[in-house]
């Protein structure tokens, strides 16, 4: 549990995976303006998160709230995983909560599956496509897939593409600590690049 | 064994629904969610014939009892007939009521009263259902007491080395615990730790004390149920895993189950870890939350709990 910041003393609360997914995100919310009043809880890992989320959830905990916030990986199919912890989200909350996005009222439940727009993937896929997709990276981008590419023919193809990507590049990029949140602390990522809009308008949703 | 419980208008308590009890139960909450108040409640419906005893077996007491506890048992402003605390025992609903003093017709209650007073008249209806009841709190175990419960667990064949053996497991310095007798005539509990002589227990430690008072209760007095107020007063929390290990055990030998409370992480931790080691796992945990000013609440299984001890969750 983090030392000296306290869930009970935020009213707006973002749930995330693991760690590395904490850090990232806070970098995100900082962007927005908003950190200094979310607490991240992160659950350390997807294993097991509908529990997790049925021990974190209750209606004194709600009370508490004016906003709670859960971003989940779409992994292989982000219909499923937005419909699964909608339907959760709805259940432990008794609200409705049609899918990603906010609902009204308070507190506010908001959901956001990565990388966003109904893709599958993870948050890795959103960054490594906002980060390709930057005209300036277009050489180091070629340059990380030709070393994917070379290590594919050699028998070593990754379990996530997109995060053996991201990885890649932060491995040159913030050689001290190649992790995914760490790297957006050391500002390897724009988070002005519009492939992160979808993302950066629901952590606004904190602020409404 | 109770494996529901409903109570409504009772103290804090609206309309709170406990289902899938187990045998050890651990109350967590944050202070005036009720914990003592659920303990009440569980005295109330198991033994009614306790419910004289009730102010000061948990809480300081209070004096006049009538303005300043029985009064409090209800739900302020409550339906004068929705005050009851109930649970199922085999298909039977049993169901304790609250009523306001005066409010039955003496016809209305007849046979049914068990307790009344200038505040309240409260009623179960017969049943073959009852069970023991014995409750430890801090603040009202007298050293009497505690030596009585003593004498009781230590009769059996063995008994002395049994809670030597668990309390060996928080102290490695006890070598027997006996009863001896003063100066004029009055038992009480020594140690010998390896001093010269052996030390009255009240003067080794509150964590010793306390574990002697609830072992010599469960042991002792073998109750059906066990109500042991912040369990984990006076006790280091490294040695919370040995502690709850020996509860564990003691409880399935007796066949007693557990309500305790608690505002203590690694008291749930430990709690937890002791079963899961064991062959059955059961324990849950009673998280109890306010919302306004009503009180709710609801038990959490292994899955649940395992998830948020992974998921550095705080129950409490």
């Amino acid at each position: 549990m983090a030392t000296g910041r306290r869930i009970s003393d935020y009213s707006c609360v973002l749930v995330v995976e693991g760690y590395s997914d904490l850090l990232f995100y806070a970098e995100a919310l900082e962007w927005v303006g908003v950190a200094d009043r979310v607490f991240i809880k992160h659950c350390n890992g997807r294993s097991d998160l509908d529990l997790k989320l049925q021990d974190l959830i209750n209606p004194g905990f709600l009370a508490e709230k004016t906003h709670m916030g859960v971003i989940v990986d779409a992994d292989q199919d982000a219909e499923v995983a937005e419909k699964r912890f909608a339907s959760l989200l709805g259940t432990l909350t008794r609200k409705e909560t049609p899918g990603c996005g906010w609902t009204k009222g308070s507190p506010r439940i908001g959901l956001w599956v990565a990388p966003g727009d109904g893709l599958q993937g993870e948050i890795e896929s959103l960054v490594w496509k906002a980060w390709s997709s930057d005209p300036k990276n277009a050489r180091p981008k070629a340059c990380i897939e030709s070393f994917m590419a070379c290590m594919s023919e050699a028998g070593c193809s990754a379990r996530s593409r997109d995060k053996a990507q991201v990885s890649s590049l932060l491995a040159i990029r913030n050689d001290e600590d190649p992790r995914l949140g760490p790297g957006a602390r050391a500002g390897c990522f724009d988070f002005a690049r519009p492939e992160f809009a979808s993302l950066l308008e629901f952590l606004k949703g904190f602020g409404r | 064994m109770l494996s529901d419980l409903h109570i409504a208008n009772f103290r804090g308590f609206e309309d709170l629904h406990l289902e899938n009890l187990g045998r050890v139960n651990l109350v967590v909450g944050k202070n005036n969610t009720g914990k003592t108040a659920l303990l009440e409640a569980i005295v109330l419906l198991a033994d009614p014939s306790q419910t004289e005893s009730l102010p000061g077996l948990f809480r300081d007491h209070p004096g006049d009892v009538v303005q300043r506890y029985y009064r409090w048992l209800r739900k302020d402003d409550s339906d004068p007939e929705r005050s009851l605390i109930d649970t199922s025992v085999n298909g039977e609903r049993l169901v304790l009521s609250l009523y306001p003093s005066k409010y039955l017709t003496e016809e209305g209650m007849l046979k049914l009263c068990r307790f009344r007073n200038a505040a309240l008249d409260i009623l179960r209806a017969p049943s073959k259902y009852s069970w023991t009841v014995r409750a430890l709190s801090v603040h009202n175990r007298s050293a009497n007491e505690v030596v009585a419960a003593y004498s009781k667990a230590v009769s059996p064949k063995g008994g002395e080395e049994q809670i030597e053996r668990l309390l060996q497991t928080v102290d490695g310095r006890i070598q027997t615990v006996r009863l001896a007798t003063d100066g004029q005539g009055n038992l009480f509990i020594a140690v010998d730790i390896g001093l010269s002589e052996r030390v009255p227990i009240l003067q080794i430690g509150q964590g010793v004390c306390r574990l002697v008072a609830i072992f010599s209760e469960l042991l002792g007095h073998r109750p059906q149920i066990a109500l042991i107020d912040e369990v984990e007063n006076g006790i280091h929390h490294t040695v919370l895993p040995q502690v709850w290990k020996g509860i564990a055990e003691v409880a399935e030998r007796v066949n007693v189950q557990i309500f305790a409370t608690t505002h203590s992480h690694e008291c749930l931790e430990a709690a937890h870890g002791a079963f899961a080691e064991r062959a059955s796992y059961d324990f849950r945990v009673i998280q109890l939350y306010r919302v306004d000013q009503r009180t709710g609440g609801r038990v959490l299984d292994r899955k649940l709990i395992e998830a948020a001890l992974a998921g550095e969750i705080d129950l409490r």
